[in-house]
């Protein structure tokens, strides 16, 4: 009974408790974890192998919404459980100032669209509120703008790490993986219960970046011929990284 | 390689040199494996940065397609024609270098033979500005002095290009912390930059991407658009929006390289 009670008052107040027993990974400040990445273009296929990739590697009970399982409508399950349980959503994929975009999927699991645009949201800002716990990680351009900023201001304990203009991805096959590696190193921590997604967590996105960039400007990949348009396009990525979490 | 420019009431300036994007960029055909190996230690260790290797002309033919050269150096006698086959088919090295002539106007073309009875029309390459070097002599040495010296060359000409860019953007203010908020791009023509600036910027981005080998594979994704490096050079030239801000990306990364700033100090775009 006391346990309950202290859970309850933990949870009005945004914090991340809740019954150990029910957390994602014992100690972890989620109680769910859910993994959404819709695959529809060149670029969102690649991000939803990184994604699929940490979530075998790292061992954690998790709900994967991946490729053409992540249409709109995915995300309602997910914004019921986050009005009993602290969640953390992790999304890889293109987004807008005001959502997360996914595409509308044919019964082969081809995606439809109109000119090589498909822009269905799977989480908009007018889908969350003051009765959702959310602690988001959106690998897209643009969210934190107002979706994030929503998510901060409104639902409780809200946390949201992701960008605030375009990001640029280049993805020959001898330099994607560094887009892949400063992402991976900060979700692992969070998906495996060991940080939250607070201004350390930022600090530490940062410094990964920092070390990529380092590799592509001055050390082992300096030398590749596209090692300036990498390093330019990390800067970006450091440079449109939301200020806030 | 680091250079050190004295900027005069600024102090001095680190310009790091050896990066691809001013790497020098040889092809080899050749089906001497012994020989094209030890030939691409030799360029590299002269400072060569780029050394492709191709063993026929047909994968010769695919490589030129996909990538420029600064230099081309193609072996005569090549394994499917031997020292006894002349005026016929297949194709000799010096042949295939007078064929791809347009192709390769650009690039310091070399034919390369022990046997210098073997080349077909040395009048025709004469003409088209192909050189022959004998192999294993002191000429063959000297022409890779040579190739060295050019890479230098290159090096130093596009260094000194964005050296004098930013030292110019130094003079006019354009220092770590006095830009302009990130919600506008550092360079645009009404940044207070100056359009010569700008004009300068342009043409140092422009030739960055020229000496890409593979410019037109679409693998850049920015938004929900795809480009190549060709089509972001002609995003440049056009003054677009996107133009602008690929300029300014570049100008800040030079910065950046030249220890005028640190990429984790940037400052983020202002948040609604």
């Amino acid at each position: 009974m006391f346990n309950m009670l202290r859970g309850w008052i933990s949870r009005a107040k945004g914090d991340s408790t809740g019954t150990p027993e029910s957390r994602a990974v014992p100690g972890s400040v989620f109680e769910e974890i859910v993994l959404v990445a819709p695959a529809y273009d060149e670029l969102t296929t690649l991000l939803c192998s990184w994604l699929e990739k940490i979530a075998q590697e790292e061992r954690v009970a998790c709900k994967r919404i991946f490729r053409e399982t992540a249409e709109a409508g995915a995300l309602d399950e997910t914004l019921d459980l986050a009005e009993r349980r602290r969640v953390l959503l992790v999304f890889y994929g293109h987004g807008t100032e005001e959502a997360l975009l996914t595409a509308r999927f044919n019964a082969d699991s081809s995606a439809r669209g109109l000119e090589g645009h498909f822009n269905e949201e799977i989480l908009s800002h007018v889908d969350v509120g003051s009765k959702h716990s959310l602690a988001v990680v959106a690998y897209c351009c643009l969210s934190a703008k107002v979706l994030g900023a929503k998510v901060r201001r409104v639902t409780k304990g809200g946390r949201y790490l992701g960008y605030i203009g375009e990001i640029p991805f280049e993805l020959d096959p001898q330099c994607r993986d560094a887009f892949k590696a400063p992402m991976e190193r900060i979700l692992k921590g969070l998906i495996g219960g060991r940080q939250e997604i607070d201004d350390q967590a930022r600090a530490d996105l940062l410094e990964a970046y920092y070390e990529e960039w380092r590799e592509w400007t001055f050390g082992e990949y300096s030398e590749h011929e596209r090692a300036i348009w990498v390093a330019m396009c990390l800067e970006e990525h450091m440079s449109r990284l939301s200020r806030e979490v | 390689m680091a250079e050190m420019f004295e900027i005069p009431g600024v102090g001095e300036l680190t310009v790091h040199g050896d990066t691809a994007a001013v790497a020098y960029r040889v092809l080899l055909l050749d089906d001497d494996d012994q020989w094209a190996k030890s030939t691409e230690e030799v360029l590299r260790a002269k400072g060569v940065g780029k050394v492709d290797r191709s063993r026929s002309v047909a994968d010769a033919d695919a490589q030129i397609q996909r990538e420029r050269y600064d230099a081309v150096i193609a072996d005569v006698l090549l394994q499917e024609v031997g020292p006894d086959h002349k005026g016929s088919d297949p194709t000799q090295g010096d042949e295939w270098l007078l064929r791809n002539k347009e192709r390769l106007d650009t690039s310091y073309k070399v034919a390369l033979t022990a046997y210098p009875g073997s080349i077909r029309d040395e009048g025709a390459l004469r003409q088209e500005g192909i050189r022959v070097i004998s192999k294993s002599e002191d000429e063959e040495l000297d022409f890779y002095d040579e190739l060295g010296e050019r890479a230098q060359e290159k090096k130093r000409r596009i260094i000194d290009s964005v050296s004098e860019l930013l030292k110019r953007m130094l003079a006019e203010g354009q220092v770590e912390g006095s830009s302009p908020s990130e919600e506008r791009p550092l360079l645009t023509k009404e940044s207070g930059v100056g359009e010569r600036v700008a004009a300068e910027a342009a043409n140092t981005f422009l030739e960055w991407v020229d000496s890409r080998g593979s410019k037109e594979q679409k693998s850049i994704w920015i938004g929900q658009e795809r480009y190549s490096l060709e089509d972001l050079a002609s995003e440049v030239e056009k003054g677009s929006e996107l133009g602008e801000r690929l300029l300014s990306m570049f100008l800040r990364h030079m910065r950046l390289r030249m220890g005028l700033g640190n990429p984790l100090s940037m400052k983020p775009q202002s948040e609604h």
